[in-house]
């Protein structure tokens, strides 16, 4: 039995703590920074008792634009797990906000099972009630985690048919060029680059008009890696130059990761190594570990060991890869593992460890011939294909 | 040989005066290693000499020479046989032709000479420890004490310990909480400032957590990270940076406190973590942990203050609450808070507090009965609830709330709201809990923050909150 008085403070502490959230620009996360232990414990009292729990979820929600920025994921990630358990305990029509909500995190941290079940469960739940908006944004997250499963076909009759309920709606622009930017990375996924490009950028200006710079900018740094992967290297880095000018430095922490693994993958391509390395090293390791990023620091250690390969850094380059191969396994990133195992095996044969290369080549061999939709892990085949060939007959 | 604030001209002149007889020569002896004054300039603080030996014995010789600069302004003439004799290394019969002395009068000269640079060297050494030791108290947690009481039997074994270079490679101090292994851990640290040097120092802090506790394998991850931050470059991934620390500690010594472990789980996992990382860097645990040492592992448990100390400790305590003419000294009285409240310093004070607030001491202590040794936890349960019960309402209503208030402490603004008190009463509570040791002040001064110590939140969460 808990006292009735702690209970009124409970909620009278996520109430207050929700206002100041509420009052918080992103300019100025900082300030969220230093109540970020207090908020997870608003949270983690709120969520213990029922007659808190409205005010609790609404905080949690609230907080959703500073973890994004943050990408505090890592501590986020359990708390959206104990809030998905309370959805049934809320009221209708906030139980399917707060249901779509969590799917959305839940997919970025790559826990696909429980995004898809909050999102059928926002859908059910959207229909009985009536709000035709969440059932969209339902049907939009249902589609989103299809393509984070690669099910691009299915994703994109998800996400169109969510699209044409929003456009119906027009009161939510924003959902809208979310839907549009998932149909860009579908078509750079099939590699369609000429159409992931258009959307891409019709997704950045429609932040941009919106006053939504860090949106804005994830969807500038995704065109540029299309127009990396189409050849036009200058014309990525331009574009990433640009989004940089909108970023806030120590403020929009993953998106200036992201950024930069473009900008040094960009540099790479056009063999500026120096300018790629720095690009690379000038990425927070350790914050992106300590979040659980790990998709950004496989990425980083794959690039840096790429660097290091054509700097003849063998060593160095083993080491890095070895990282980056154990990561992808943990995440089970197929693609990426396949990539990494790839570029290890330059590295082993360089080494003169024959046996090791050629095994290393066989799995990414096997690896890469699982991803037959995806272009890049086409591409990525064909080249180990061709180099074990060269090296082995 | 260490320097301590007792150390005298005399018991450094052996010293000086075998190093000054190997001026000229490249002997890895008498080169003054134990004196921090050499080490900096050696850019060596851990006391690992680098570079040949003659090489070093010259750093040596410029530390030396310097001294023997600030004696010749004072006593030229010592400074002049001293120069003569070891640097210019004339015999002391043409010394004391030159000088017109005996030879007697020179050697006595000499020896008086060499207990002035000692005494110089003495004064320069503790204005350098003085200098450093606030560089490394920046970097520490805020002292918490102002002076520490009942420990100096600890202090004395304990810093005779973490020296570098022997075993015990892992030391654990254990106890309650309260009883001040942190003020403890804090003043050794401060203490072991001339054997490690203070960039091989370092502090980390294992927060508390609400919700299910931390993994240790997560923790001791976070402690190597920390660690990374302070030892490595920014090249390479986190492994690699971890993989360098472990490298860097087992190659140079350091000494490494972790304060606040809580869990038997978590102590166990990293007393044999740790030990793993040690020799001949050294760690010193803070615990809350019961458990005896794994191997290799010497656990000093952190007593109560005897009678004596807990006395000094409530006088001083009763003056800093102003307690102005009420203070408490009376010899009955000190044993009767001490027979009731046994020997931890923040049951101590918050039964102090409680006299403090108004109540006669009497019925403070009759309230609390008489103190049963094997029952400890249940007298501290008993003191705070009698302190509890001795809180105005308003303090009472901003107390419960605190346990929603992180380890970093709440802003005012976050506690008003939940204390639901309007801002005048607000500030008179916080006044109160303060002046009872149930609130602690955290933050800066130009940002206050305001949090509650462990066992209090142990205390608001059973018997408050969720009582049976």
């Amino acid at each position: 039995m808990t006292s009735p008085s702690f209970v009124r403070r409970v909620r009278a502490n996520a109430e207050h703590l929700l206002s100041v959230v509420r009052s918080v620009e992103d300019r100025e996360y900082r300030i969220l920074d230093l109540e970020w232990p207090n908020l997870l414990q608003a949270i983690h009292y709120g969520l213990e008792h029922p007659e808190a729990l409205a005010e609790t979820t609404e905080l949690w929600k609230e907080l959703t634009g500073y973890i994004d920025s943050r990408g505090f994921f890592g501590a986020w990630q359990p708390v959206t797990r104990k809030v998905a358990e309370k959805i049934t305990d809320l009221d209708p029509e906030q139980a399917c906000r707060v249901a779509n909500e969590a799917g959305f995190f839940l997919e970025i941290v790559r826990d696909l099972e429980l995004a898809h079940t909050m999102h059928l469960a926002a859908m059910e739940t959207a229909e009985a009630v009536g709000d035709t908006f969440e059932r969209a944004l339902a049907i939009l997250g249902v589609g989103n985690v299809q393509y984070s499963r690669r099910r691009y076909d299915e994703a994109e009759a998800n996400i169109r048919a969510a699209l044409d309920l929003l456009d119906e709606l027009d009161e939510e622009r924003l959902r809208y060029l979310g839907g549009l930017t998932l149909i860009g990375m579908i078509a750079f996924d099939r590699g369609d680059y000429a159409e992931a490009e258009r959307c891409l950028e019709q997704v950045a200006r429609g932040y941009l008009n919106a006053g939504h710079r860090r949106k804005a900018v994830n969807a500038m740094s995704l065109m540029a890696r299309t127009q990396d992967l189409a050849g036009d290297h200058h014309g990525a880095i331009e574009t990433l130059e640009a989004a940089l000018e909108r970023l806030q430095p120590g403020i929009d922490l993953i998106t200036w990761t992201d950024v930069y693994i473009n900008l040094g993958t960009a540099h790479f391509h056009l063999k500026d190594y120096a300018s790629a390395k720095a690009a690379f090293l000038a990425i927070d390791q350790r914050y992106l570990e300590e979040n659980g990023l790990l998709p950004h620091l496989m990425l980083t250690n794959n690039n840096l060991g790429n660097v290091a390969l054509k700097e003849q850094a063998w060593e160095q380059a083993r080491d890095y890869l070895n990282y980056s191969i154990g990561l992808a396994r943990e995440l089970m990133n197929g693609i990426n593992l396949g990539n990494s195992l790839g570029d290890l095996a330059e590295v082993l044969l360089q080494l003169g460890k024959r046996n090791e290369a050629l095994a290393a080549m066989d799995e990414a061999i096997h690896v890469l011939e699982g991803y037959p939709e995806n272009a890049w892990a086409r591409k990525r085949l064909a080249a180990i294909l061709a180099q074990r060939r060269d090296a082995f007959g | 040989m260490r320097i301590h604030p007792e150390t005298t001209p005399e018991d450094l002149y052996p010293h000086l005066r075998g190093a000054l007889n190997l001026w000229h020569s490249s002997s890895p002896d008498h080169l003054l290693d134990f004196m921090l004054l050499v080490r900096m300039r050696r850019d060596d603080p851990a006391g690992t000499p680098p570079g040949d030996p003659a090489t070093r014995r010259s750093i040596t010789n410029a530390a030396l020479l310097d001294g023997v600069e600030e004696l010749e302004a004072r006593v030229p003439e010592d400074a002049e046989i001293l120069r003569r004799r070891f640097i210019d290394d004339e015999k002391t019969v043409k010394v004391s032709h030159i000088l017109n002395m005996s030879v007697d009068q020179v050697n006595r000269r000499q020896r008086a000479a060499i207990v002035s640079l000692a005494e110089i060297l003495l004064a320069r050494e503790h204005e350098l420890l003085r200098l450093l030791t606030g560089t490394l108290e920046a970097r520490l947690p805020s002292r918490q004490y102002s002076r520490l009481l009942g420990v100096a039997a600890a202090v004395e074994q304990l810093s005779g310990l973490l020296v570098p270079g022997e075993a015990p490679w892992v030391v654990a101090l254990s106890g309650m909480g309260g009883i001040g292994k942190t003020a403890l851990a804090h003043f050794l640290a401060v203490g072991a400032l001339a054997d490690f040097g203070e960039p091989s120092i370092h502090w980390i802090h294992v927060p508390s957590q609400s919700g299910p506790p931390p993994d240790p394998e997560a923790t001791y991850r976070d402690i190597l990270n920390e660690l990374a931050a302070r030892l490595t470059g920014s090249e390479g991934n986190p492994k690699a940076r971890r993989d360098q620390v472990r490298f860097i500690l087992k190659t140079l010594p350091h000494l490494v406190v972790v304060d606040n472990l809580e869990s038997d789980h978590a102590t166990a996992f990293l007393y044999e973590k740790l030990f793993g990382l040690a020799k001949p860097t050294k760690f010193l645990l803070t615990t809350r942990a019961g458990l005896g040492g794994s191997a290799g592992v010497l656990v000093h448990p952190v007593p109560e203050l005897g009678f004596e100390h807990a006395a000094e400790l409530i006088v001083d305590y009763s003056r800093e609450i102003g307690m102005g003419a009420e203070t408490i000294t009376a010899e009955a009285d000190l044993r009767a808070i001490y027979d009731t409240a046994g020997g931890n310093p923040l049951a101590l004070k918050i039964v102090v507090g409680m006299a403090g607030g108004g109540l006669p001491l009497g019925v403070v202590l009759a309230d609390l009965g008489k103190r049963v040794f094997a029952e400890t936890d249940a007298l501290y349960d008993r003191i705070y609830r009698r302190a509890w019960e001795a809180l105005s309402d308003d303090a009472r209503e901003l107390l419960e709330g605190m346990p929603l208030v992180s380890e970093t402490g709440g802003a005012p603004k976050q506690l008003l709201a939940f204390s639901g008190l309007p801002e005048d009463r607000f500030w008179t509570a916080v006044r109160e809990l303060l002046s009872r040791s149930l609130l602690e002040v955290r933050g800066t001064s130009s940002e206050r923050r305001y949090g509650i110590h462990p066992l209090t939140r142990a205390f608001l969460q059973t018997q408050v909150i969720h009582p049976e």
